[in-house]
């Protein structure tokens, strides 16, 4: 269980940081559209309160799950010595100095699970208080990460505007182009001639500007698209399995004292008068409990599994995005062959 | 024939100091078995009948219900929190349909793109109700996206609850400690902004609303228990 927090909170913390590493890239521009900055805030804000909250789990389930195991080693040797009497024939029911042996060996296994439960007794109130608090923390990001989706969307539909905006200003640009490259193609007078090849050049360095800032709307518009999948992520995560982590702890606390709760008749009998009933007993009660640690083994290797697909996920999407090609915007040396060629691709790119 | 002797001689030294450590491991791995083979019946029953008394204080009755209780109200009060919080955030889109269309008509829409050249074309304004047609797609979307969520949510915190006080076997109702922290959480600022939503989210979701209404006024009144008298005591001992 420890195990799934900590690797929920990695992921946590690896999509958040794929937030701040994809928006930023979005943020910096001139446009002044301060949603995307918003967005990162909130998410890392999310992260931070969930991270903070976390460590106090951590530590209060780290002490219990520690103090378990190694009581859980005592009881083991126990359980082997038993085994191994019973097998050697010293715990016959019909041998006086077999039901001795069989109360005592009995007896001692129920004192270690009782220092067991000591030892959850013991750390139960800092445990139930932490985790009570990872909730209240995980449900406050829970809330946080809903307003991620509508400031995500609105920035994409800001950027699809402003790139229709765009794309009208190229269309004029285009024609400016065009119809400069065909006087300059038409002309025999040099001077005439220089002239047209200079209104080209000065429409095409607009054509470039406006090429450069589709580029950087287009990249904007896909680390929001990004950006809106990792949130996605993130209030996935946080809705199905930050939100049953604390109850699943709390089940599993709750399913050992139900087992305690099964020894308890045992041990009012023996101890009030006959300590010689143990000698009846049977274990099933242990098995019980060791079904139960074997449930939360069971759940943290498959969740583990899940986390580990959607870590691939998350990355393989993150791969791609591609940095902004300005090939093609660099100029030098002039050939009308070339020019229509850059001139036509421009068309094709805009109209997609 | 002397370095023969010598390296006989390392080798049972080694021996000597190998064999009491194998043979400490042996004993200590078989100290249990050893135990039980070779103390006799009398010292076991009397070693039992001391560990009897120790066991009764490990599985005490009162302790095990009393640590029960303890993880069911912390289950229940977690819950009920939560309820609380997405039932405040849940009560925000109970109008979200007027909202929506009264900012797409009236053009309010935060985030409106201003170009001043392109306001300026020919197709500026269509390319305005594009925007706004899209935008109050999205936030429709979106919208019932969070709306889903928190309905969700909500209803997971809440059967949580309802379950527990259906059937309140560890008592948290009558733990007169666990009723004065609930009383305290309904006087805290949650509380309070969720009472005043309540009104706005009963309009949409009147059964969510009286649900969660159940489940604090179990808290603000003394609950009833099976076997309390029809008549109050206080008018028979007046009678």
């Amino acid at each position: 269980m420890l195990k799934q927090i900590r690797l929920f909170i990695q992921i946590l913390f690896l999509t958040v940081v794929t937030v701040g590493v994809t928006v930023p890239v979005s943020a910096k521009s001139t446009l002044g559209l301060f949603e995307a900055d918003r967005a990162v805030e909130i998410a890392q804000q999310s992260r931070d309160r969930v991270e903070f909250s976390s460590k106090g789990v951590h530590s209060a389930s780290r002490d219990l799950f520690q103090s378990f195991a190694e009581r859980t080693v005592e009881l083991q040797k126990l359980l082997d010595a038993r085994r191994e009497l019973e097998s050697a024939g010293f715990l016959h029911k019909d041998d006086p100095d077999g039901i001795a042996r069989r109360a005592h060996i009995n007896g001692q296994i129920l004192l270690e699970v009782g220092k067991l439960k000591q030892e959850c007794d013991n750390h139960l109130p800092g445990l139930l208080g932490s985790l009570e608090s990872f909730d209240s923390a995980v449900a406050a990001s829970l809330i946080d990460s809903q307003a991620t989706r509508s400031i995500n969307s609105n920035y994409e539909l800001a950027l699809d505007q402003y790139l229709k905006q765009e794309r009208s200003h190229y269309l004029k640009a285009s024609k400016d182009a065009e119809k400069s490259l065909d006087a300059y193609q038409n002309e025999r007078d040099p001077r005439l001639k220089e002239r047209a090849q200079n209104r080209y050049r000065m429409a095409k360095q607009r054509l470039r500007q406006i090429e450069m800032r589709r580029q950087l709307y287009e990249a904007r518009l896909m680390a929001s698209e990004m950006n809106q999948k990792v949130s996605n992520k993130i209030r996935e995560k946080i809705r199905l399995e930050g939100h049953s982590v604390p109850t699943r702890f709390r089940q599993v606390i709750a399913s050992l004292y139900t087992t305690f709760a099964r020894i308890t008749p045992i041990a009012e009998v023996g101890g009030t008068s006959a300590p010689d009933i143990w000698g009846q007993l049977g274990f099933a009660n242990l098995e019980e409990m060791n079904n139960s640690l074997q449930v939360v083994d069971g759940a943290i290797g498959k969740l583990d599994g899940v986390l580990n697909d959607m870590v691939t996920d998350v990355m393989s999407g993150l791969s791609n995005i591609q940095s902004v090609d300005d090939a093609g915007s660099a100029g030098g040396s002039f050939s009308v062959e070339e020019e229509v060629e850059y001139l036509r691709k421009q068309r094709e790119s805009w109209e997609g | 024939m002397c370095y023969r002797i010598t390296k006989l001689y390392q080798l049972l030294l080694i021996g000597i100091i190998i064999m009491p450590c194998v043979l400490l491991g042996q004993a200590h791995a078989e100290s249990l078995f050893e135990q039980y083979t070779t103390k006799n019946a009398a010292d076991l029953k009397e070693e039992t009948c001391e560990m009897g008394q120790q066991l009764k204080s490990y599985f005490n009755a009162d302790n095990i219900s009393s640590r029960q209780r303890q993880i069911d109200f912390s289950e229940y009060r977690s819950n009920f929190k939560k309820t609380l919080l997405y039932g405040t955030r849940l009560s925000t889109y109970s109008e979200y349909e007027r909202d929506l269309e009264f900012a797409r008509d009236k053009e309010i829409f935060k985030g409106l793109p201003q170009d001043v050249e392109a306001a300026q074309g020919v197709d500026a304004n269509q390319q305005r109700q594009d925007f706004m047609a899209k935008k109050y797609q999205r936030m429709q979307q979106n919208v019932e996206g969070e709306i889903s969520t928190y309905s969700d949510l909500l209803l997971i915190a809440l059967e949580t609850c309802e379950s527990t006080t259906r059937q309140d076997i560890s008592g948290i109702q009558d733990d007169a400690e666990f009723i004065d922290e609930m009383r305290d959480l309904l006087r805290s600022d949650e509380a309070r902004h969720f009472q005043k939503r309540q009104t706005t989210l009963a309009q949409r979701w009147p059964t969510l609303n009286q649900r969660i209404t159940a489940q604090m006024t179990l808290w603000q009144t003394p609950a009833i228990k099976p076997n309390a008298p029809i008549i109050d005591p206080q008018i028979i001992e007046a009678l």
